[in-house]
């Protein structure tokens, strides 16, 4: 059954990009309802996972969009301080889950973009037209985003030290 | 270079993550589905309602037309008189009596032809209703007229003495009843005798006299209602008026909000100070039936959006920071010590979520209008009721512990109604004929809703609605 296959990944996309567990349920609610709805449209182009998966994330960005999520970039006077990047050696030992916490510790605008741009794969265009931004906004929202989790990751590190 | 591995790194572990979901969250979609059979069964009992209503309308309109239809066909046989005959029976429907009556008429046109015919009608006559004898006098007299070739000149008299009681009568049906019985009684001595000589024709002179003056009086009496008097196509029947109209209004919504108890009554208050009303509209198409030259009968379907700007201020939102501060510390060439120092801080303010609240309904409007006016500006009053064939919300919600519902349907499809009843409509309007077929018009109007549009008992919601309508008018049958 198409719910029983695929509805604990897409719960993971809708939380991903909700704000509470209640607002990524309603994600996936609303999401399966649309996929059963215009499933008469899939033309059997590409991947049936992607089509479903692209309704799931057009489905919460719409409901984000209806609270206005903010892309206005938040002053970080300790930036500049975080000039190298990150090792792998300091994150590669992360699971999923603590990633997850970490990106739903970010702003709205931050997250949505680094779930967009880094794990759709979506181009920085692309986002731009989704969201109703410019793809200079895009890209620096990516950066702050990047920067900022990264720097939680390194906070981490300190607490388990 | 390492914000690639990073990125790869973050995409690697979360493209296939999976997460736990409610148990119940099928059924929740499930039941979600359903509803999206619904619209398409309310188009189609809309759809069978107002051609319900519009057939109930033209069965009514014919009706009021058949009398006019069936006496003509009966006189037709009877080429003696036909233009009296056809002004007969018109009178007779326009002053809406009864079959009875018709059926006599018709019984009377067809025993013209016979050539005894005056001593049996003079007998029969005695015995009818005054109303009756009026009409049965006349056929005599026009059967006089047509033996006598001599006659008629005051044939053609009075055929124009009834086409002008013809018009009269049409305003004023009471006053013309009475005015008949009168007339009647100076014939009634004269057509006892039922012979058609100098006596009974100078009856029916003074008849037509009577006549004639009665009508002279009421033409006077109504001068102005004579403009514009609806005039008989060639088979004697008037052709009814029909338009369409199509229109948008802007609406400016009221709220009747209340609480069922004093234990909602903070509830009540928060939701009034979360939301506001804001610019609504109406639109839609309505067929328009002249039942007279001024009075119109309206029906159709509309659309009605009612907008509502919900604000909700969350308190108390802590967010923390944390700042990693690193620096390298050199004391000697070769020996550099890393040093990182955290920081975090807490703030502490408040979010605004802000939303929209739709109310959507479709209606049925069946309206009664009366217009007057010239050809270039006309004025109208209307009213009536507003039924409501199917109406859904959308938007934010507070529950009972005043957390706002998340903005979807189905959360809130058991807290409204899907059908509100019927509500009440008065409106004035401005009429402007652009050209003989298209008309604008302008009309500011109220709807007062009687039903209450919560199925939650904890309150009571209704909406009154004030607004203007802006449209356009197009005459389909043009005669």
């Amino acid at each position: 059954m198409l719910f029983q296959q695929y509805a604990t990944t897409f719960m993971a996309v809708c939380q991903r990009y909700a704000n509470s567990a209640d607002e990524a349920e309603d994600m996936l609610q609303e999401g399966f309802i649309r996929i059963f709805r215009f499933i008469h449209q899939f033309k059997f182009e590409g991947s049936f996972e992607g089509w479903m998966r692209r309704i799931m994330v057009n489905t919460a960005l719409k409901q984000l969009q209806k609270k206005r999520i903010n892309f206005t970039e938040i002053k970080d006077h300790h930036a500049d301080t975080t000039q190298q990047s990150l090792e792998p050696y300091a994150y590669s030992h992360l699971g999923a889950n603590q990633i997850m916490e970490l990106i739903n510790n970010l702003p709205t605008g931050y997250k949505t973009v680094f779930n967009l741009v880094v794990i759709e794969g979506y181009s920085h265009e692309e986002v731009a037209e989704m969201l109703g931004i410019q793809p200079g906004t895009s890209r620096s929202q990516l950066v702050k985003a990047r920067k900022m989790l990264q720097n939680q990751i390194i906070a981490l590190q300190k607490v388990a030290v | 270079m390492n914000d690639n591995l990073f990125d790869a790194f973050v995409k690697e572990k979360l493209q296939t993550h999976k997460a736990a979901v409610p148990a119940d969250m099928w059924e929740r979609i499930a039941a979600a589905k359903e509803p999206n059979r619904r619209p398409i069964f309310i188009w189609w009992l809309a759809a069978g309602l107002l051609f319900a209503s519009l057939g109930t309308i033209a069965y009514w309109q014919w009706n009021s037309n058949s009398l006019t239809a069936n006496e003509n066909a009966v006189v037709t046989t009877n080429p003696l008189g036909t233009q009296h005959q056809r002004s007969n029976t018109n009178y007779i429907a326009d002053l809406n009596a009864s079959k009875k009556v018709t059926a006599t008429n018709q019984e009377l046109a067809t025993t013209t032809t016979a050539p005894t015919i005056g001593t049996n009608n003079s007998d029969e006559v005695m015995s009818l209703q005054s109303s009756k004898l009026v009409t049965r006098t006349q056929q005599n007299n026009f059967l006089d007229k047509t033996n006598n070739p001599s006659h008629q000149s005051n044939n053609t008299s009075l055929n124009t003495s009834f086409t002008v009681r013809k018009h009269t009568y049409k305003k004023q049906p009471s006053l013309a009843i009475s005015n008949l019985s009168n007339a009647s009684i100076n014939i009634n001595d004269n057509s006892a005798a039922a012979n058609f000589d100098a006596t009974t024709y100078n009856s029916t002179i003074v008849w037509q006299r009577q006549y004639q003056d009665v009508a002279d009086l009421k033409k006077t009496l109504d001068a102005g209602s004579m403009i514009g008097l609806d005039c008989p196509s060639a088979n004697g029947r008037i052709p009814k008026t029909w338009y369409i109209e199509a229109y948008t209004s802007a609406d400016m919504a009221f709220r009747n909000l209340r609480s069922a108890n004093s234990a909602y009554e903070g509830y009540i208050s928060k939701r009034d100070s979360m939301e506001s009303s804001t610019l609504s509209y109406t639109t839609g198409v309505r067929g328009v039936i002249g039942l007279s030259n001024q009075l119109f009968l309206k029906t159709g379907l509309q659309y009605s959006q009612i907008n509502e700007r919900f604000t909700q201020r969350i308190e108390n939102e802590r967010k923390l920071t944390t700042v990693i501060t690193i620096r390298t510390v050199v004391h000697t060439p070769g020996d550099t010590l890393r040093v990182s120092d955290t920081s975090s801080f807490e703030t502490v303010g408040y979010i605004t979520k802000r939303g929209n609240n739709q109310y959507r309904s479709f209606d049925i409007p069946i309206l009664l209008s009366y217009e007057w006016g010239n050809d270039s500006w006309k004025f109208g009053v209307t009213g009536g009721a507003v039924i409501n064939v199917y109406s859904w919300y959308k938007g934010n919600m507070l529950d009972s512990t005043l957390l706002p519902l998340l903005p979807t349907a189905t959360h809130t499809g058991n807290l409204y109604k899907h059908n509100i009843g019927i509500g009440a409509y008065a409106s004035m309007s401005i009429i402007k004929p652009i050209s003989n077929t298209l008309s604008a018009f302008a009309e500011p109007y109220l709807r007062y809703n009687f039903g209450n549009i919560s199925g939650n008992k904890a309150f009571t919601q209704r909406f009154h609605v004030a607004g203007v309508q802006l449209g356009i008018r197009y005459q389909i049958n043009n005669h």
